[in-house]
């Protein structure tokens, strides 16, 4: 009796410490120097990175080759300016606005993709197009020019727009012959409020893109991409043409504005291409605290191409410089006259 | 006899016996054990969908737990575990922090043998529960956040050793437990809560989990001194989580120092409660 009260307790307690014995689930915490930084921020984009397979295609970028590159500039005796500076440099190579790395110093980033191409705006000659009595509803600013049309400029999707905002916005400018929505300089924010604006313009749900997100370390591990559709405002919709005007500056949630815009019936892009950024940016670190922000997840269009590099426009506009001098923005004056 | 046991013991594991009990007829007359403990000590997490790194820091956790004797069985003791924590955890380098909240609540059955040996009493059984919770890293962008929900059949065990010291009784109390089988929230790899919840994308995200991939053991060694007509109750709690689902590898270490108290009830025929002690 004796032993088998053994055996219980014996067992008993084995099952349970048997368990310690098995592996833990832990991840590499390599020790603070510029050489594990270095491995650690190539393996985060290396694992996590959405656009590897694309822009080996598109750029010819070889990420491996890259740390053969960067690996060489690389020492445990640099200073953590030196580092930043090489890292930064390694990171610039994916020519993407949306990967930086974030240090109590310096934010590092890529910012070629309207920095390197004309602005196509003129901030002061917009204001005075808006002039002085313009209406404003939360992120929007808006009025009717004197040959009826409507101008919607909408500066910055981080600034939020509701939905009663926009129905007093579209009800306001429901006389106008056609509308020009401005999103020149707009590099992103919310997607939310990029979707609201954009479900203004269709009366019907339609197909506007896809979009997938990645699923394991592979370059090529992506989820079935899943198509994504646009629902018609229940509020107060626009029937009547639209320009949006765009330039290399518009990014990010703006590209998927232009994107889900652009799949609308009625609208028509004029201006520049615009800057891209399709991927929705992750965070994450280095071992010496760096934050770093990298594109996760890729967005296409309803056809399935890649918009990382931005969105044609309809028709090529370019603000020019006569025109300026003159007090004349030439989108916005090409977009009047589109609309008449 | 001993092949009903077995049997009774099974039936627990497996959730036959919680059944057939919950559905007989209630007793009228049950020893209740409740204990309360309040814990601080120091956590470790992992969570490789918010940063690859490792953030420690205090934890502040609290348990309240029940056992009631049925008066039927003697031998079989209704449990209940109600746990809740707060942490607080930075980065190495202290960068950034992540705070984490969850509360849990288990339940089941334990077959027990009293004077197993001597002074020695042993219970194993089966617990049903589950827990929700959150981690939020107050750096990240559009991964901020991790919500946590396991719903888990876990094996339970407990041990009771009594002894003596100046006449006074106190004993020594171990439990752990052990999730066998269960089912756990998770985002995949790569995938964002915006993808998740606003365009409602569903892929896997109820995930099966067993001991091979979220082997995880909650241990609490404690040490009742009666005090009076109560029990201090005083201890080492070891509370260690883990999962590798959807290629997300978490970890949850913790462990505390608790200290609470122990009351144990007898509820008698005419319901009235009595203090036992």
């Amino acid at each position: 009796m004796k032993r088998s009260r053994l055996l219980i307790l014996y067992f008993s307690f084995l099952i349970f410490n048997l368990s310690l014995l098995t592996g833990c689930v832990r991840e590499d915490q390599p020790d603070n120097t510029p050489i594990n930084n270095f491995e650690a921020l190539w393996k985060i984009i290396d694992e996590h990175y959405c656009f590897l397979d694309y822009k080996a295609e598109a750029i010819g970028l070889d990420w491996d080759e890259v740390h053969t590159t960067y690996r060489q500039r690389i020492s445990n005796d640099m200073t953590n300016a030196q580092l930043q500076e090489v890292l930064t440099d390694m990171l610039a190579e994916l020519r993407d606005g949306h990967v930086n790395l974030y240090t109590a110093a310096d934010v590092s980033r890529y910012w070629s993709w309207y920095e390197d191409y004309p602005k196509n705006l003129d901030i002061e000659l917009r204001d005075q197009y808006l002039g002085t009595d313009y209406k404003i509803a939360a992120g929007i600013k808006y009025r009717i020019f004197d040959d009826n049309i409507g101008y919607l400029l909408y500066e910055d999707f981080s600034v939020g727009v509701g939905e009663g905002n926009l129905d007093d916005v579209m009800y306001y400018l429901r006389t106008c012959n056609g509308l020009i929505i401005d999103v020149r300089g707009n590099s992103g924010g919310m997607l939310t409020y990029a979707e609201r604006l954009s479900q203004r313009l269709t009366n019907k749900r339609i197909l506007v893109g896809y979009s997938s997100y990645k699923t394991g370390k592979g370059h090529s591990d992506f989820s079935q991409p899943k198509a994504e559709y646009l629902n018609p405002s229940t509020g107060v919709r626009w029937q009547k043409p639209v320009v949006i005007l765009t330039n290399r500056e518009c990014y990010s949630a703006t590209n998927i504005f232009i994107r889900n815009a652009h799949a609308c019936e009625g609208v028509t892009l004029l201006g520049d291409q615009s800057g891209g950024g399709s991927g929705l940016p992750f965070s994450s670190e280095l071992p010496n605290g760096w934050a770093v922000r990298f594109s996760a997840s890729p967005s296409y269009d309803k056809d399935m191409n890649q918009i990382e590099f931005g969105i044609e426009p309809d028709i090529y506009c370019a603000l020019d410089a006569t025109d300026a001098l003159n007090g004349y923005d030439t989108l916005i004056e090409t977009a009047r006259a589109l609309l008449h | 006899m001993k092949v009903q046991r077995v049997i009774l013991i099974f039936a627990i594991l497996f959730g036959a016996a919680p059944l057939s009990i919950a559905c007989g007829q209630l007793p009228v007359e049950r020893n209740s054990t409740h204990a309360t403990l309040f814990g601080i000590g120091r956590v470790n997490h992992l969570d490789t969908y918010l940063s690859p790194m490792e953030y420690r820091g205090p934890q502040l956790s609290y348990l309240h737990e029940t056992a009631r004797n049925l008066q039927r069985n003697p031998h079989i003791l209704f449990l209940t575990f109600t746990e809740g924590e707060l942490s607080y955890t930075h980065n190495r380098a202290e960068t950034a922090h992540e705070i984490g909240g969850s509360i849990r609540y288990d339940a089941g059955w334990h077959y027990q043998w009293t004077d197993l040996l001597k002074g020695l009493d042993l219970a194993i059984g089966g617990l049903v529960g589950g827990d929700i919770g959150f981690l939020y890293n107050d750096r990240n962008g559009n991964n901020p956040a991790q919500a946590r929900a396991n719903l888990r059949l876990s094996a339970s065990l407990r041990a009771d050793y009594h002894f003596h010291i100046k006449k006074r009784m106190l004993a020594v109390h171990y439990q752990a437990h052990l999730p066998l089988l269960g089912g756990k929230f998770s985002p995949q790899y790569g995938q964002s809560y915006y993808d998740l919840f606003d365009r409602g994308n569903y892929d896997h995200n109820i995930v099966c989990t067993y001991p091979g991939n979220a082997l995880s053991l909650r241990q609490l060694l404690t040490l009742d001194i009666p005090i009076r007509r109560n029990t201090l109750r005083i201890g080492y709690l070891s509370d260690l989580r883990q999962a590798k689902v959807n290629g997300i590898k978490q970890h949850q270490y913790g462990r505390s120092f608790v200290i609470g108290y122990v009351r144990r009830l007898k509820i008698m025929k005419n319901e009235k409660l009595k203090v036992k002690n």
